[in-house]
């Protein structure tokens, strides 16, 4: 058995590595800023509304938002699995699913903002 | 063992951090292992505490009445003739979090878990007369005082960060914000506060006071600039955690008895002294750390927890 941190910090490792494989230069900049920024965004905002904006700036936020949504995948939350699943879900959960969501949340942004960091220089 | 209570109430973000995180946040605050709230350390407290009533070394050496209540409330260094102090304060929990409110603010939100370990270290330390813990176990509803028009309330709903309740009028939240208020904001000088308190308090479901205690921290991004291009240093950014501004925090202070050099102790009734002369004005502190950009101004009130 493996614990939820393991199974996030797999799906973060090859979400990462994978998007960092495809971006190079500025775009893999952006990349980490917004996956250092985000965790932030989530703590300072709650998890709806750091979604919504997330979409709303399509264009840096979709490739992180995709990976975010794989890692809570990962960690056992099926219904989240994609960013619509996640945009939805952030809106229409009842309160102990927003608190379970957004604390799952933090943690999955954590571990990718960890490899991101990691992973900057290859 | 004569004992105090003593309450902090935050006036600027506090941060008595951990060192170094390996979250999001890269400066987080010190947390309880059991429950992650915040809390302030009583080693936070001691020095400054100290501090606040000058006991620097020198006068702390003197032979004079003032030197030697200084080394007997906060302890002498030195390798032959050292001694701890007799004041011991113990770590500050979390009372009440102040979160951000659609009506009245901000709310002073506690939860039944928090008040039932208030109560129960409250009652060990002999006070009597305590309120009832509110029930709850509802997680979309919150108890604010009955004995008070909340200001919170806005058509039965009360709105806390981006979380919806239905607002809940309740007998022990009102007794519990009613003596918390008293030991806060004691006096008459305080009188407004206490009414603002009153009309502010609320409980949370435990489940999102948990929460808010992780998230309802303020976190602030800070830079370095460079000197030469006058932008962000290289690597040079990283986040802070602090308590917010409003935060209610409770503890006790104990005089016990100290063996200063040839083993002669403090009698009980210098411990009652002791404690008359430290642990009874209102003091202004400086706790934490990053007290150069204005973090941890702090209210320290002692109450008696005797009636």
């Amino acid at each position: 058995m493996r614990t939820n941190s393991q199974k996030m910090a797999q799906a973060a490792y090859t979400a990462v590595a994978q998007t960092f494989d495809e971006l190079h230069g500025k775009e893999r900049d952006k990349y980490l800023t917004v996956s250092r920024g985000f965790p932030t965004l989530v703590h300072a905002c709650g998890l709806a509304q750091a979604v919504a904006f997330a979409r709303a700036k399509q264009n840096d936020y979709e490739r992180y938002m995709k990976d975010l949504a794989e890692v809570l995948g990962a960690a056992g939350n099926d219904d989240v699995a994609t960013v619509d699943g996640l945009d939805h879900a952030s809106r229409n959960e009842p309160v102990s699913g927003y608190l379970r969501l957004s604390r799952t949340a933090l943690q999955s942004a954590n571990w990718i903002k960890r490899y991101a960091e990691a992973l900057k220089e290859d | 063992m004569a004992t105090k209570l003593y309450w902090l109430h935050t006036l600027s973000p506090t941060h008595v951090g951990t060192g170094r995180g390996i979250g999001y946040i890269d400066l987080p605050v010190q947390r309880d292992k059991v429950t992650n709230w915040p809390l302030i350390p009583g080693s936070a407290i001691k020095g400054v505490w100290a501090d606040y009533y000058g006991a620097t070394d020198k006068k702390r050496d003197g032979d004079d009445e003032g030197a030697r209540w200084l080394r007997a409330a906060f302890g002498k260094g030195g390798d032959d003739s050292s001694n701890a102090g007799s004041l011991i304060p113990t770590d500050a929990r979390l009372v009440c979090l102040p979160v951000r409110s659609f009506r009245g603010t901000f709310a002073w939100c506690a939860s039944p878990m928090a008040l039932r370990m208030l109560h129960r270290d409250l009652a060990l330390a002999g006070v009597g007369n305590l309120p009832l813990i509110p029930a709850l176990d509802v997680e979309t509803t919150v108890l604010h005082p009955s004995q008070a028009a909340s200001a919170l309330v806005d058509e039965h709903r009360i709105y806390l960060e981006d979380l919806d309740f239905t607002a809940q009028s309740n007998d022990e939240a009102g007794d519990w914000a009613n003596q918390i208020a008293k030991w806060v904001f004691p006096g008459d000088a305080n009188k407004d506060w206490r009414t603002a308190f009153m009309k502010r308090f609320a409980v949370l479901p435990d489940s999102v006071f948990d929460y808010l205690t992780e998230t309802g921290t303020e976190v602030t991004a800070r830079v370095r600039i460079d000197d030469d291009s006058k932008t962000v240093a290289t690597g040079q950014l990283w986040n802070e955690e602090s308590l917010p501004v409003e935060t209610i925090l409770a503890g006790f202070v104990a005089c016990d008895r100290v063996y200063a050099r040839g083993g002669t102790a403090i009698n009980q009734d210098d411990q009652d002294d002791v404690l008359n002369r430290f642990a009874s004005e209102t003091m202004n502190l400086q706790i934490g750390g990053k007290a150069t950009v204005g973090r941890g101004r702090v209210r320290c009130v002692f109450a008696s927890v005797k009636g």
